[in-house]
Order: structure tokens, then sequence, then C-alpha cells
């Protein structure tokens, strides 16, 4: 009985941990990139927009940055790009700064696209080195960031942009 | 002449020493001139950090958007005079542990290592435990017709026996 006992209880402990590790395992997406730059100092850029003006993020300290990683070949970046251009649309001139940035596209499809859909309601990035898609950790598009006044990023969003979080971000700005 | 040289090999070092856009940390070496060196590093941190985008695959093994960009900017890193660890805590500073393709040997991370070795000493202990206890047990002794009460185990022993 003693010795069945001890082959017993260690093999429950060793299927417990095992059930604990799976159910651990099936509680997340293993596809779902963490978000590490939450409360860090975004990563800097200086690049030239589609219309080829330059936008550095350290000379827009003081003003939220709400920094969009799209492209023409995804499908919910073009779901989402209506609403992005109904609030950037409304932002004053110390309001938010929306901010348009290329992922794996060429600026003519993009300007094309941009064309078609009636115009650019806030300035697209171009970075023909991809750096700026490493430095921020994006996985795919679209992807968004909200930066604060001091140039901190506070919240990621990998999909689709929840209107509630926009707005809440967009709250208390002129 | 020496001066000027000095003065090259001082600036060439500052040069070096400055961090790279988008980085925090200095190089911790100067650059890298060896161009074969230098791009059997690259692949190999490459081979190392996950392609976000994909099932599996490795940024070096990958066309997709973030996973060029991965290598590409692992080969400037390398470049710049980036040690293997600066650059792999560069990325994993972006995307986290998730990254790397192997789970680091340190911290929690160490039981991935361990487990399977430890499952197989527990098993093969449990497997000679069983073993040794067994080796103590006496055979069953052998039953002779001669010694056997049964008379039917008798009788066929008997016939076999012819």
């Amino acid at each position: 009985m003693r010795r069945k006992l001890l082959i017993l209880i260690p093999g429950l402990v060793l299927i417990a941990a095992l059930i604990a590790v799976l159910a651990a395992g099936f509680g997340h997406d293993p596809h779902a990139l963490p978000s590490m730059l939450d409360g860090k100092p975004a990563p800097g850029f200086s690049l030239q927009s589609l219309q080829g003006e330059t936008y550095t993020l350290s000379e827009l300290k003081g003003r939220k940055v709400l920094l969009n990683f799209w492209s023409t070949w995804c499908q919910p970046c073009k779901i989402e790009q209506p609403m992005l251009d109904y609030y950037a649309a409304q932002q004053g001139p110390d309001g938010v700064v929306f901010l348009g940035v290329l992922y794996g596209d060429e600026p003519e499809p993009a300007k094309a696209f941009l064309r078609r859909k009636g115009g650019e309601a806030y300035p697209n990035l171009y970075d023909p080195t991809g750096r700026i898609i490493v430095d921020y950790g994006v996985g795919g598009v679209p992807e968004t960031y909200f930066i604060n006044e001091e140039g901190v990023v506070t919240q990621k969003f990998a999909g689709l942009l929840p209107a509630k979080d926009l707005e809440a971000f967009l709250e208390n700005t002129p | 002449m020496r001066t000027l040289l000095l003065a090259l090999t001082l600036w060439a070092g500052a040069a070096g020493a400055a961090p790279l856009t988008g980085m925090t940390v200095e190089p911790a070496n100067p650059p890298p001139t060896d161009e074969a060196a230098i791009q059997t590093r690259s692949i190999a941190l490459a081979k190392g950090l996950r392609c976000p985008v994909c099932q599996g695959l490795s940024s070096a093994d990958s066309q997709a958007e973030s996973a060029v960009a991965i290598r590409v900017r692992a080969e400037e890193l390398v470049r710049a005079g980036y040690t293997d660890a600066q650059i792999t805590d560069y990325f994993i500073d972006r995307y986290g542990e998730w990254v790397l393709l192997a789970p680091p040997t340190s911290g929690h991370h160490l039981m991935v290592w361990l487990a399977p070795g430890l499952a197989l000493l527990l098993g093969g202990g449990a497997i000679g435990g069983m073993a040794w206890a067994a080796r103590g047990k006496a055979a069953p002794a052998e039953v002779s017709a001669a010694t056997s009460d049964d008379p039917y185990r008798k009788r066929v022993l008997d016939e076999l026996e012819g």
C-alpha cells in the first residue's frame, strides 16, 4: 500500500502540474504579441510623409500622438480608417496628432488608395528601411499606439482599434 | 602623422560608441570590419528570432515584412558594434521574450530545459525501483508430478511423460 502511494502521489503531482501548464497555455492567444512599450518612451523617428513633409516625434512633444500602422492590402485597416479620418478631422490646432505609417507597402499604391477614398485626413509616413516597424515591435497591421504629451506610449492596440478606447484617448484634448 | 592617426582612431572610436537611432545603449564594441563575420552573426541572430507573423518560423527563414525588418535591423546593429546580448535585449524590449525561438536558460524558463531530463530520471527511477523490489521475491516453485497432491494434475503429467 505504501509503495503504491509512493508512486501514485508523485504521479498525481506530475499530472496536476501538466494540467496547470496546459490550462495556462489555453488561456491566451499564442500569436498575440505582448505590448512591451506601454509606459515607456516612444521610440523616436523622423520620417517623410507621402506629401514630402518631415515628421519628427521629438518635435511633437507636448501633444498627444496616435500612430497607426496600416497597408493598402489590409482589410481591417480599411475598415478602421473612416473612423480615424472622422476623429482626425475633429482635432483642433493643439489636438491629437494622427499619423499613419505604411507597413509592407509602397508610397504609390498608398497614394492611389488615399486618392480613391477622397484624400488624406492626416499625414501618412513611409519608412523605406522598415526600422520603425521593429522599434515599435509591430507584428502585423493594423496596429495603433497612443503616445501621451510626454512622449510615453500609453497603450498599444493590435487589430481593429475600439472606438471607445479612441474616444477615451481623445478626451480632454483641445 | 602619428598625431593624425591617433586623432582618426579616437574619432572612429567615438563614432562607434554613439548609440544608434532607436537605441538607448551604446555599442559595446567598435564596428566590426570582417564582412563574412558580420553576415554570419546577422544570420545566426535572425535564426534565433521568431518571425512575428509566421507559424514557428525564424526571421531568417521568412519573407514577411516584419521578419525582413528584423533581419535588416539585426544586421544594422551588428555593423554598429553591438554585441549579440545587446541585440537580443533590444528585440526582447520590443517584442518580449516571445521573440526568442529557444527559451532562455535562466529564471523560470530553465524548467523547460530541465523538465525532460527530470521526467526521464523520475521515470527511470520508478521503473528501476519496481524492478529492484521484484528482484527479492522468490519465483514460484516448480511443481513436480511426484510432489503434487492434485490427482488430475498427476494424471496429466503421467500421460505426458508416457
